[in-house]
């Protein structure tokens, strides 16, 4: 049993013998720890490369965003900028058109006067969608400071197209209106004719 | 001088596992300290299954995985029984390569040709070189430090298999050192 000790002991001073005098050089050991430290400035470059993607990405979902918050916010409504709102609807199957004034210090001649005026002929003109909800389109002329709100109900007989899925915010139309101030037509001008600003 | 300077504080708490250290920061600070510590035993070791060229390799191999898998190391583990488990299998895929592996049970180390060995804890370093590579690589884990179970670890072996070659391995060198004496 001593015997297998001392050997033992015999085998394991061969080995430490040999590992001191066969070791790895000082260079060596360094040119290890110099190859380790480059996987992690590598790290550093794939972590900006993700930053920097990430970052792009933001960068073009702002500008995906930006564009349609821009539209919301330009053609939002706000009835302090129209002169007249004309209310196109329906009563009792009845294609009837309202006309309400910004209140303003005029003689109820006078108010008569511009009604007539806006009556008077019929006429070709281009509005831009402000709102479209259930109940209402609300648009805008674009020469005249007119808001035009049209009952849905109504919308469905003057054009043939399914305006309810077409008609976004922000969308150029082209109307039609006789003498009485009845709109006869709508049609939409961007899709079709590449327009999108008022003519 | 910084780092030196870090190293050297580092170097006075051994409390803390470098690896375990290296493991949650991923400071080269760490890993420095790992080469220190450990790359000449696992160098001789490799060597002692190969030859210097390619256990030079092996060794760098094996601190490239270190850095690359560091998180997969468990602290049940010792680290230097971790880092013995990566360069054995970094050492079989290459031998693997080489279509070495199947002659494993048989193959005797390179390095007994090149190592020209004179007094007697050479012959005896020599006659290790010459057991089969299981035997070896048992034995050679032995001289190392680690204990039966760490070595079954290290080698994927049952504890039983590893005793047998450890066995057979001291049987076959008082065998041969027996008749080189006595010749």
């Amino acid at each position: 049993m001593a015997n297998n000790h001392d050997f033992d002991k015999a085998l394991k001073h061969a080995y430490q013998q040999q590992k001191q005098q066969h070791g790895l050089s000082k260079q060596a050991l360094e040119q290890m720890k110099a190859k380790c430290r480059q996987p992690k400035q590598s790290k550093i470059w794939q972590q900006a490369q993700w930053a920097m993607a990430c970052a792009g990405l933001l960068f073009l979902g702002a500008l995906w965003i930006q564009p349609q918050s821009e539209v919301t916010h330009l053609y939002s409504l706000d009835l302090t900028q129209y002169d007249n709102i004309e209310h196109h609807g329906k009563e009792n199957g009845q294609y009837t058109v309202h006309i309400t004034r910004k209140q303003k210090p005029q003689s109820h001649e006078a108010i008569q006067a511009k009604h007539s005026e806006l009556l008077a002929e019929a006429r070709s003109f281009h509005g831009r969608v402000i709102e479209n909800n259930s109940e209402f389109l609300l648009i805008a002329d674009c020469k005249q400071n007119t808001l035009l709100e049209i009952e849905k109900s109504l919308l469905n007989d003057l054009s043939d197209l399914n305006l309810d899925g077409q008609l976004h915010q922000g969308e150029l139309l082209a109307l039609t209106s006789n003498k009485k101030g009845l709109l006869v037509n709508l049609t939409t001008l961007s899709q079709n004719q590449g327009i999108y600003s008022c003519p | 001088m910084l780092i030196a300077l870090k190293t050297w504080l580092h170097k006075v708490s051994p409390s803390r596992d470098p690896l375990e250290a290296y493991q949650q920061t991923g400071e080269d600070v760490y890993i420095e300290i790992l080469i220190n510590t450990y790359s000449q035993d696992l160098f001789h070791f490799l060597k002692g299954q190969s030859d210097g060229v390619l256990a030079q390799d092996i060794c760098q191999k094996t601190w490239l995985t270190v850095v690359e898998k560091r998180h997969l190391y468990r602290n049940q583990q010792t680290p230097k029984a971790w880092l013995f488990s990566i360069a054995r299998n970094a050492l079989l895929d290459e031998f693997k390569k080489q279509n070495r592996l199947c002659a494993l049970n048989e193959q005797y180390s390179d390095a007994v040709a090149q190592d020209t060995l004179e007094n007697e804890n050479g012959d005896l370093y020599q006659a290790i070189l010459t057991l089969p590579f299981l035997q070896r690589e048992a034995l050679s884990l032995q001289l190392e430090g680690f204990s039966l179970q760490e070595i079954a670890t290290i080698t994927n072996s049952e504890s039983e298999t590893i005793k047998t070659r450890l066995r057979y391995a001291k049987q076959t060198l008082k065998q041969r050192l027996g008749d080189k004496h006595g010749e």
